[in-house]
């Protein structure tokens, strides 16, 4: 019983608005980022003391998502979960999508964003930045590749090794994404070498989240099913993700508050924070994790499709949550020069950092959403990525 | 500085080679500096202040504008010379010098000289500026 | 006859004028050798040589701020009146103790560490660090990605939030890229102090010492040598160039 696989068409009113919008969004956000490069940055929120900003946390949100969509793909590949198999393409293409949209936005943000050239050109390999380029151009290849071993059909057979290099390469460069944090050492919120599973484990989330939501509407706009098996299976691994996440995000917190000398940035993020600390209790733990987990484990909410959108959907929320926190959080805490004594200056030295996302940030973030789907949608539409459902069924 | 055939065809080369020698190594010579380029090709309006040398019809729009090549030095460099940096000064210490050759030839060919009245005397009598 | 006594007079004379002679080209003689000594323009900056800044916070007034003044000025760092991102390379630091109530006060700029954070991070290498110590920004090949302001453990970066005009002609700089103290590096290529600790010296209260940290001879290497110092944030391992006394 071979999988046939079909583009997508459809006429729903559902898929000409969303296609609409993601127009919308992507001309929005690249007025934005033209007008933060020609009038300079003191137009966004960003300054001196919180250089990372809404367009991060949205470029890095986009990258795990991407690192973790492919997943599905690698659970049938690597891990021979043959159900997710029809599933395989879609994922793969998802995850190059949401990759380019991601990197869209944090080249548009930089300083200098006609210099790419040069970032291409000149590297300092002691940079994981450095490095980070060439993983992110580098998974797009090998996932690629991946695609072409599973749409070619003489390739078929290699579609296990193609799946496996994707697996561990995808590995490496969410690795590498938590050591931009993780290398820090300024940082007191960020010099960890938990950064590296936490972010690991938060792309599962995101991009099985992610899948979820895509897969469902698709199959919606197009008419066509995925079968219940698919989906719920799925639900259940994110609820065993949030689960694991949560339990990392615990470890990080705990084994920071017993050292004192760290107990200034978790009373922060903790207790003092405000607006980070609401993020990351209500945000991170509570609708992001807390109020998944019961509704995937704990009731039947969770095996019906409208419970596999909303926990999905709370799962995004929780984890941009996380993100916001970690990122900008992570900057607002001043850093600790002088320990023992109270400091004062005119560069915020001693004080919580203010941070006010401005207009043009979430416009570039968005529209860097916009660019992934809709680039999704176009090539679903010229190539055969929809595993034909029906037709299967029919056949059996 | 190189004669105006190589200048023309290389001086981005130039630039190039002696901004990393100037940053990374400290070699601040002055053949291949920017900034001389500036102090040398920069002209005074007629309050004889400086115009700055990448304003349209100064000098390097004169063949940037033509190119349409994007100019990207001026973003951080000067585009004047420090204040108190006179240009006349410099080639023209005593009110006739050779040097004023050099001056000459930093002009393109329609572009005035600074100061009207000089104009004025130069065209009445130029040989007072070549002795 | 005469001869012979203008030749006297001559040879006296003689022996003066030789004398003088050997004296003035003796010492234009060491004037060279100085000259030779000092950078020329065409010379490459040396790695046996170390620029550093001595810091004495106990000279250091609180109502005083000549060194961020001088620098200022020196590079046009004149602002948008928008303290959150306008740049600033060096600034006043007012420290009260949690345990004393003790206040004192210093001047934080970039360290110019040996083993800086933020070339560590710069994907494109453009944050370098020259072989005489002094750390700077190449910013032609700067992308602006900030992410050598996040490493920085002494907030000594700024990036540049808006277009600039009127830079001095020794200190380009420009919207996008980030930047911080150079030490003053086109000062130091010719031989003068930076900015900074002129003004300290000439309108402050000569707290700031800098030099050759590598020269033994020089002043600033006797005083580390002689008295307690310590860096800001030793703990990281950073070895920076410039250090604290009486802090």
């Amino acid at each position: 019983m071979t999988q046939h696989f079909k583009i997508l068409k459809s006429n729903q009113p559902g898929y000409w608005l969303s296609l609409l919008l993601f127009t919308l969004l992507i001309v929005a956000g690249y007025g934005a980022a033209h007008y933060m490069e020609t009038q300079g940055h003191w137009v966004s929120g960003m300054n001196n003391q919180i250089v990372w900003g809404l367009p991060h946390v949205f470029a890095i949100f986009l990258i795990l998502a991407a690192s973790g969509a492919i997943n599905v793909a690698s659970l049938s590949s690597v891990f021979s979960k043959q159900g997710y198999k029809p599933w395989a393409r879609m994922s793969a293409l998802l995850a190059i999508c949401l990759l380019i949209g991601g990197l869209l936005v944090l080249v548009l943000d930089l300083g200098r964003p006609e210099r790419l050239i040069v970032a291409m050109t000149y590297y300092n390999f002691k940079s994981i930045f450095a490095w980070n380029i060439f993983l992110y151009t580098g998974f797009i290849f090998v996932v690629v590749l991946y695609l072409w071993t599973m749409f070619e059909h003489s390739m078929n057979k290699y579609t296990q090794n193609a799946g496996l290099l994707a697996f561990v390469w995808r590995f490496v460069l969410t690795s590498g994404t938590g050591s931009i944090f993780g290398f820090l050492v300024a940082r007191q919120f960020f010099d960890a070498a938990m950064m590296v599973p936490i972010f690991i484990v938060l792309s599962l989330v995101l991009g099985t989240s992610v899948f979820i939501l895509v897969s469902l509407t698709v199959t919606r706009w197009d008419q066509t099913t995925i079968s219940e098996e698919t989906i719920f299976s799925l639900v259940r691994l994110l609820g065993i993700f949030i689960a694991a996440e949560l339990f990392l995000v615990a470890v990080f917190h705990l084994t920071n508050l017993y050292a004192t000398e760290h107990h200034g940035v978790e009373r922060f993020i903790l207790m003092d924070g405000g607006r980070y600390t609401r993020l990351f209790w209500l945000g991170q733990i509570v609708v992001g994790g807390m109020i998944p987990l019961g509704l995937i484990f704990l009731t039947r909410y969770g095996n019906k499709t409208v419970g596999a959108v909303v926990v999905s959907m709370l799962a995004l929320a929780g984890s941009f949550s996380q993100l916001y926190v970690t990122i900008i959080g992570g900057q607002a805490y001043p850093l600790v020069l002088f320990p023992g004594k109270d400091v004062s200056s005119s560069f915020f030295d001693g004080v919580v950092a203010h941070y006010s996302p401005s207009m043009p940030e979430l416009l570039l973030g968005l529209g860097g959403f916009g660019l992934s789907l809709m680039l999704l949608v176009i090539v679903m539409r010229v190539l055969p990525f929809l595993p034909d459902i029906r037709a299967v069924q029919i056949k059996s | 500085m190189e004669p105006t055939e190589i200048m023309r065809r290389d001086h981005m080369n130039f630039l190039l080679h002696q901004r990393d020698r100037t940053v990374h190594d400290g070699i601040r010579s002055k053949q291949h500096s920017l900034n001389e380029c500036v102090n040398c090709h920069v002209q005074t309006n007629q309050s004889g202040e400086f115009i700055p040398v990448d304003a349209p019809e100064q000098f390097c729009q004169a063949c940037h504008g033509f190119a349409s090549v994007k100019l990207d030095c001026f973003e951080c460099h000067a585009t004047t010379p420090d204040e108190g940096y006179s240009a006349l000064d410099q080639l023209l210490p005593d009110g006739h010098n050779i040097s004023a050759m050099a001056f000459f030839k930093t002009r393109l060919p329609h572009q005035a000289w600074p100061g009207e009245s000089l104009s004025a005397e130069i065209a009445a009598s130029p040989s007072t500026l070549f002795p | 006859m005469q001869v012979t006594i203008k030749s006297k007079v001559n040879s006296k004379r003689r022996k003066l004028l030789a004398g003088a002679a050997a004296a003035a080209g003796l010492s234009s003689g060491f004037q060279l050798i100085e000259l030779a000594l000092a950078k020329s323009d065409d010379e490459v900056a040396s790695s046996l040589k170390r620029w550093g800044l001595l810091i004495d916070t106990e000279k250091c007034a609180s109502d005083c701020d000549a060194c961020v003044s001088g620098c200022n000025s020196e590079h046009n760092l004149d602002g948008f009146d928008r303290p959150e991102t306008d740049a600033q390379w060096i600034r006043k630091i007012e420290l009260t103790d949690q345990q004393t109530g003790h206040v004192s006060s210093l001047p934080m700029l970039c360290q110019h560490c040996e083993n800086p954070p933020c070339v560590d991070v710069c994907p494109t290498g453009a944050s370098f660090k020259r072989d005489d110590g002094i750390v700077l920004v190449d910013k032609h090949i700067c992308i602006g990605c900030r992410y050598c302001v996040m490493a920085c453990p002494y907030k000594a970066r700024s990036f540049i939030h808006e277009s600039l005009h009127d830079q001095k002609s020794y200190s380009p700089r420009g919207k996008g890229t980030v930047e911080s103290c150079t030490l003053c590096v086109h000062r130091i290529d010719k031989d003068q102090a930076p900015a900074c600790v002129e003004a300290c010296n000439t309108q402050g209260n000569g707290a700031m010492l800098f030099g050759d940290l590598k020269d033994e001879g020089s002043d600033i290497a006797k005083k580390i040598k002689a008295s307690s110092s310590r860096q800001v944030r030793a703990d990281l391992g950073l070895n920076t160039g410039v250090r604290y006394q009486n802090l």
